[in-house]
């Protein structure tokens, strides 16, 4: 896939850009890598601005778990397997 | 899965084959035998195994006798062989050249993904026009699920990479900070179930599909958004409707740097007197034609289950488009699923049982 040069600046809003102020140049894919994959941040990043990211991404951490995606309806699977099987 | 043809040659079973044998006479006048024949050709390239869920969408304001065509793919694996085949040329092109290029950049990157445990998407849907279908390369509207468990950062990057890839078009940053403000403005229980781009329609917005399990929850949510024509009373009428007599409405928007004007409501029923209700509604309230909901009612009326078959027909929903200072459109969703995954996917329980 191709690389983004998409920024932390260029997405949030405007709160969380004056409380992080010196890490908006950051590409989104870098801070990703900082925070997801705890990757090495590039020799420019102070260990201040790495918490500061870290705080960011944990801002928008889903809000969902793993457990949601197995419903695709408002019901259970088994819910709707029993549902559908019950005799008019 | 294969079929044997009638000079006994084993083929490969098609999507085609299988709406040609879900063709009744109740899916006739919903569904024209000219439009059915130009579907039925162009789907013959696509593998029975490449989706598990796929069907027609119609609408029932005017009188013509078309749909458009829509499936979902989930298995990467899948979606990659289908790709290749594509590139060999085997099948005949379904897609225009651009287009099979991105998918080809896109499959590996799925696959890639899920080999390595990062997966962080559910499943792909592909929508045709009709007048698409007509067509020798037709152009595709494109959607991805993401994994709910995705952090919303990563989704942005999805978003542009997605789109990016198949379609080569860039997703500015504002509207991906747009999609960041509203997936914040999801309250728990709620999420976006689709992000999609209706390219064919040259239409580089996003499009959104938020499933809720709340009730009444899309109007306070569009008050938090600021939607512009949220006291529009017919919009509130409909949408009250809606609540009422569905038992899940779940919400379409578009969205660019601001929330677009039109907002598609998707109805889902427990039962198929609910839907039916829910048409009658529609009928009397002039969002659907007469002679059209007779006939969407002869053809709910006769589904029925039938576990000897690989695949089931079954209603999906109704959607209610509002185009403010234009009124409404409504439409119908039926389709097929596996009969593996009938009992979690068709919501609606059929008047027929086995």
């Amino acid at each position: 896939m191709k690389n983004s040069t998409l920024t932390l600046g260029n997405v949030l809003p405007a709160d969380l850009k004056s409380k992080y102020a010196d890490v908006l140049d950051v590409t989104m894919e870098e801070a990703i890598q900082i925070a997801k994959l705890s990757m090495p941040p590039s020799s420019k990043l102070s260990a201040i601005q790495v918490n500061e990211i870290e705080k960011i991404y944990k801002t928008y951490l889903a809000k969902h778990d793993d457990s949601s995606d197995s419903a695709y309806w408002n019901k259970s699977a088994a819910d709707n397997t029993a549902y559908w099987s019950k005799t008019k | 899965m294969n079929i044997v043809n009638r000079n006994f040659q084993v083929e490969t079973a098609t999507i085609s084959s299988l709406l040609k044998d879900f063709y009744v006479p109740e899916l006739e006048g919903l569904i024209g035998i000219k439009c059915f024949t130009k579907i039925a050709k162009f789907t013959h390239r696509f593998p029975e195994n490449l989706s598990p869920f796929f069907g027609y969408e119609i609408q029932l304001g005017n009188k013509n006798n078309q749909a458009d065509f829509l499936f979902c793919i989930s298995d990467p694996v899948e979606f990659r062989n289908y790709v290749d085949s594509e590139k060999s040329g085997f099948t005949g092109n379904s897609f225009d050249t651009e287009t099979i290029n991105g998918l080809d950049n896109f499959s590996e990157y799925w696959n890639a993904a899920c080999a390595q445990s990062e997966n962080q998407i559910n499943n792909i849907w592909f929508e045709f026009d009709y007048n698409e279908i007509e067509k020798e390369r037709p152009k595709a509207c494109f959607f991805f699920g993401p994994k709910l468990n995705v952090n919303q950062l990563e989704v942005l990057l999805l978003t542009e990479r997605v789109f990016g890839e198949i379609f080569d078009k860039n997703v500015g940053a504002n509207t991906l900070k747009k999609l960041l403000e509203i997936v914040q403005a999801l309250e728990k229980g709620t999420f976006i179930s689709q992000i999609g781009m209706m390219n064919s329609r040259n239409d580089e917005n996003l499009r959104l599909f938020i499933q809720g399990k709340k009730e009444n929850w899309i109007k306070p949510f569009l008050q938090k958004l600021n939607y512009a024509h949220i006291n529009n009373p017919e919009f509130i009428t409909i949408l009250e409707a809606c609540n009422q007599i569905a038992e899940n409405v779940d919400l379409d928007i578009d969205i660019s740097t601001k929330l677009g004007d039109n907002i598609g409501l998707e109805c889902y029923f427990n039962t198929a007197e609910k839907a039916l209700s829910f048409l009658d509604y529609l009928e009397k309230n002039k969002l659907a034609i007469s002679e059209k909901c007779t006939l969407l009612k002869n053809y709910i009326v006769c589904l029925a289950p039938d576990k000897t078959k690989s695949y089931q027909a079954f209603f999906s929903h109704f959607k209610i488009v509002f185009k403010p200072g234009l009124g409404f459109n409504s439409k119908a969703y039926f389709g097929y699923t596996t009969t593996r995954l009938a009992p979690e996917l068709i919501r609606t329980r059929p008047f027929k049982s086995d």
